[in-house]
């Protein structure tokens, strides 16, 4: 379904059998070739069926949401995120889950929206504690640009077919995020999360790490800013512990629901 | 899982499963336009990912229409929880029109009764 929140229209899926039911647990995706997908097939579905308000959706630029030119800061994301819980008539307070991008957007709206956050489970999260947290997002934009331009370069002029044109659609849409929108510029002036701001955080923190990220730096201060807070490492895994170890995010996903929520029904993966 | 028919295509329950296909194939062409038709023909063995090169996102757009067409009577989100990534990227058109039909059907007590 289509939502309008903050001015914008924002592609929703709401799962679950009955919508209303509690916790409500929203799904926040990572980074520009990133959407709801991602989140769909592997959490929000069981999720679901352990007995939450699942509710997924894409950021503006991203699946099938609106791309507008501007509005991609931080604070933007996470007015997106509040204007979408007050249009779908959520009070309650939610639990985020989010992946990479996804995650720095929830950690954001913890600090700023605290009354509307139940809890944070923050997987890989990008959350720099100095002044150059944006400079991941050069690095990946230069990335993609580059295979945007070799796609095109190697594969359009060649294949004009239905298919290949479909095949192009995703680069094509990261294409005109990357270099369209004010996305790059945005999300790089992010300002960092601070050990003072972080230690006021006033809500129920998980972060899921891969033991070989590269963001062990972030890792590390985020562990040390929120020692109250549950911070797992899993083995064998980098960045994309989401995907690779879908099985042990999923069940430390459920089980923090559990203990947080008592009355949902859990039915962890085996 | 365990009265899940053998051989879909046999016995009376082949033309419920061709017509599940059918809306199925309808619900696609909503998602991705038609001109997929002059270039794949779809068939239980047909996967989404693979075959028909759906993107994820578009996949999920074609549950929520699934859903839609079907209501409550199908419990997507259910099957959906019980597969892995790699069992959703591999899944075909005739997997899932076998779960709308066991979801349609009349339970089994009733069939024997």
């Amino acid at each position: 379904m289509n939502v309008v929140a903050n001015g914008v229209r924002l592609h929703v899926q709401r799962l679950g059998r009955t919508p209303g039911r509690s916790p409500v647990v929203v799904f926040l995706h990572g980074l520009v070739i990133d959407n709801l997908s991602s989140l769909f097939y592997s959490l929000a579905n069981p999720v679901a069926e352990a007995g939450a308000d699942a509710i997924l959706y894409d950021l503006r630029g991203h699946g099938l949401s609106d791309c507008p030119r501007s509005g991609y800061t931080i604070d933007d994301s996470v007015a997106d995120l509040i204007g979408l819980l007050d249009a779908l008539g959520i009070d309650e307070p939610a639990h985020l889950v989010g992946h990479s991008y996804g995650a720095s957007i929830a950690l954001r709206a913890g600090l700023r929206s605290h009354d509307r956050v139940a809890s944070l489970v923050l997987i890989e999260p990008h959350c720099s504690e100095s002044g150059d947290g944006g400079a991941w997002v050069e690095d990946i934009a230069d990335l993609l640009t580059a295979n945007a331009l070799n796609f095109e370069h190697t594969y359009l002029p060649q294949d004009e077919s239905t298919l290949g044109r479909r095949r192009a659609r995703p680069f094509r849409a990261a294409d005109d995020l990357l270099n369209g929108t004010t996305l790059v510029e945005d999300v790089s002036a992010a300002p960092p999360f601070s050990p003072d701001e972080l230690s006021g955080l006033a809500v129920p923190v998980l972060s899921i790490w891969g033991e070989h990220t590269d963001l062990a730096t972030s890792a590390m201060s985020l562990a040390a800013s929120l020692p109250g807070g549950r911070h797992e490492v899993v083995a064998g895994v980098a960045h994309s512990v989401l995907r690779d170890q879908t099985p042990v995010v999923l069940d430390l996903l459920l089980a923090w629901l559990g203990e947080l929520c008592p009355s949902m029904a859990l039915e962890a993966t085996g | 899982m365990s009265d899940a028919p053998q051989h879909p295509s046999a016995g009376s329950g082949g033309g419920e499963l061709a017509a599940i296909i059918a809306d199925l194939t309808q619900i696609l062409v909503d998602v991705i336009g038609e001109d997929f038709l002059l270039e794949v023909e779809v068939t239980p063995a047909t996967t989404f990912s693979h075959d028909l090169e759906l993107e994820s996102i578009e996949f999920v757009a074609m549950a929520e229409k699934l859903q839609q067409r079907y209501g409550g009577r199908v419990d997507l989100t259910g099957f959906l929880a019980g597969l892995s990534i790699d069992q959703i990227l591999d899944l075909t058109v005739g997997a899932l029109a076998e779960h709308v039909a066991r979801s349609l059907a009349p339970s089994t007590h009733e069939r024997t009764a």
